[in-house]
């Protein structure tokens, strides 16, 4: 059949590329592990594979991207991470656990490319969203909440809604959303893609502060090079669909990061090797 | 020009637009010399409206009665309808088909109906009401229900989030606007319901007076009736507007004749 002939075709090209080394940083047990990971849903015309073979570790504490051309299946990958629905094949385990577990551990935090606060609830009310389906009592809900909106620079804000703000502040009240239960992993599905350069530069650089306060492991996924490169211990680069890993990149780059790093020869060296790896990603789905 | 007088110019043009129709009509029907009992002025109108508003009242008290009852106990209805057909594919499949049937049965048709089952009284009229105006805030409060940005069902599902609390926090909030879109149209479909019901079988109310005066010829009195319903259903349309402003302060603020739609 043809899965598992595209199995052995990714096998052949991690090995032969000579990129598919996984970083061996951090040892122990990896937080995330996914096995031979399928996805297939069934649309209209036929069924489409969405994800075809996907096997990644990742270890605790570890900022990972994904970068892929549109439609690879990335945000599907982290919606699978994160238990929402389950794999066609193959197994996603969470600190050694199955997905299930995790969930019920709330160990997820979720920022997706649109802010989705709810219209109704100010800044602070949108923040203290998650703590109040935990049932926290509403002295500590606005404790923690008001905590994380300074984090994110938005302590001034707090009665604003969501219409008053501008998309850089409504990415921060999210992200500061997120961080009220503090998860262990952060799910990040292109949180800056709507944001203009300049905004976006700063909230790379916020974030690389906040997680430097609040160590997690972060899955982000983005369209950008210069941002994965510039935030990730790791880059995984995803071909066009069905989604397969085709290359996985460590990122040496000495942290604390700033925006002088991307003008570096390591940097753009980088970039440059992931700018290749994307055009062949395209061109190895073309022959398929 | 300053927003209060560009405001003021904002409801000057329709009162005039009002003001020069009422003229027109004023003037035209003696001018064109058509018989009062076929179109009376609204001079004579107004006449008949002071000459016999006991008689008046005591219908508008009645058709008022119908209206309020039926619209509330129609909201609630349609309200709890949406909430339970918007939990599962399968209520919906097997629940929308039989609410669409009960909304395109023709309401005059079942009138007669409701009279056999339920008699001459008050209770007849009410259900038609609820029976006409149900229908518009379900389909709207189920819309409303169901279209929550699929993220955000996710990020509730990502922290363990029940139903109930998915529900109270984001779809009931999410469909308050569509239900008052709903709420709009079953207001005026309400005064409707209640007329229709008065025509099929009673001894009072508005719908009864127009049929009544229609018989004698009393085109005047038939009028004035008119009049005052139309002035219920626009009352009623206006105050549920106002409730709606109230309570969703999040939306922007509209031009008011976009919000009201007339």
């Amino acid at each position: 059949m043809r899965p598992d002939e595209s199995v052995e075709r990714v096998k052949e090209r991690g090995a032969g590329g000579g990129f598919g080394a996984a970083p061996v940083a951090g040892a122990g047990m990896p937080v995330i592990q996914l096995e031979d990971v399928w996805l297939t849903y069934a649309s209209k015309r036929a069924d489409v594979e969405a994800l075809a073979g996907i096997s990644v570790s990742v270890e605790a504490n570890t900022f990972v991207s994904f970068i892929g051309p549109t439609g690879c299946g990335k945000s599907s990958l982290l919606k699978l991470v994160a238990g929402l629905f389950a794999p066609s094949r193959g197994s996603i385990l969470v600190r050694g656990q199955r997905v299930e577990e995790a969930l019920r551990a709330r160990s997820f935090g979720f920022v997706f490319q649109d802010a989705t606060l709810l219209p109704w609830r100010s800044v602070l009310g949108n923040t203290e969203l998650l703590l109040q389906v935990c049932e926290r009592a509403p002295a500590e809900r606005e404790q923690v909440a008001r905590r994380f909106l300074e984090m994110v620079g938005l302590g001034g804000f707090l009665s604003h809604y969501p219409r008053e703000l501008s998309g850089g502040m409504k990415q921060r009240v999210a992200i500061a959303r997120a961080l009220t239960l503090d998860p262990d992993i952060l799910l990040m599905d292109e949180p800056f893609a709507a944001l203009d350069a300049i905004t976006r530069d700063r909230l790379n650089l916020d974030l690389l502060r906040i997680w430097s306060q609040a160590r997690k492991t972060v899955l982000f996924v983005t369209h950008s090079i210069g941002e994965a490169v510039f935030l990730s211990d790791r880059v995984l680069v995803m071909s066009a669909r069905p989604g397969k890993v085709v290359a996985d990149i460590p990122v040496g780059l000495p942290r604390p990061r700033s925006l002088e790093l991307v003008e570096s020869p390591e940097f753009i060296a980088c970039a440059r090797q992931l700018r290749h790896l994307l055009a062949e990603g395209a061109v190895y789905d073309g022959s398929l | 020009m300053t927003e209060a007088s560009r405001r003021a110019g904002g409801y000057l043009a329709p009162f005039l637009l009002v003001l020069a129709t009422i003229v027109a009509w004023e003037v035209a029907v003696p001018v064109l010399r058509v018989a009062p009992y076929v179109l009376p002025r609204p001079s004579a109108i107004l006449v008949e409206l002071g000459r016999s508003a006991d008689s008046l009242w005591g219908h508008t008290v009645v058709t008022l009665r119908e209206i309020l009852l039926g619209f509330v106990a129609g909201s609630a209805i349609g309200i709890a309808l949406a909430i339970v057909i918007a939990q599962s594919q399968v209520l919906e499949r097997s629940l929308y088909p039989i609410i669409v049937f009960l909304h395109t049965v023709p309401k005059l048709a079942i009138a007669p109906l409701f009279v056999l089952w339920f008699g001459y009284g008050l209770l007849p009229k009410v259900i038609l009401v609820i029976v006409i105006s149900f229908f518009p805030i379900t389909v709207n409060t189920i819309y409303g229900l169901t279209s929550v940005d699929r993220n955000i069902i996710d990020l509730m599902r990502s922290v363990s989030a029940s139903r109930w609390q998915i529900l109270r926090w984001i779809q009931v909030p999410n469909a308050i606007p569509y239900l008052f879109a709903g709420l709009k149209i079953s207001v005026t479909l309400a005064v409707v319901g209640a007329i229709i019901g008065e025509w099929v079988g009673t001894d009072a109310g508005l719908g009864f007076a127009i049929l009544i005066s229609s018989t004698q010829l009393r085109t005047p009195f038939m009028f004035a009736a008119i009049t005052i319903i139309s002035v219920i259903g626009v009352v009623m349309f206006y105050l549920v507007a106002v409730c709606e402003r109230l309570l969703i302060p999040w939306q922007e603020p509209r031009d008011v004749t976009r919000t009201v739609g007339v």
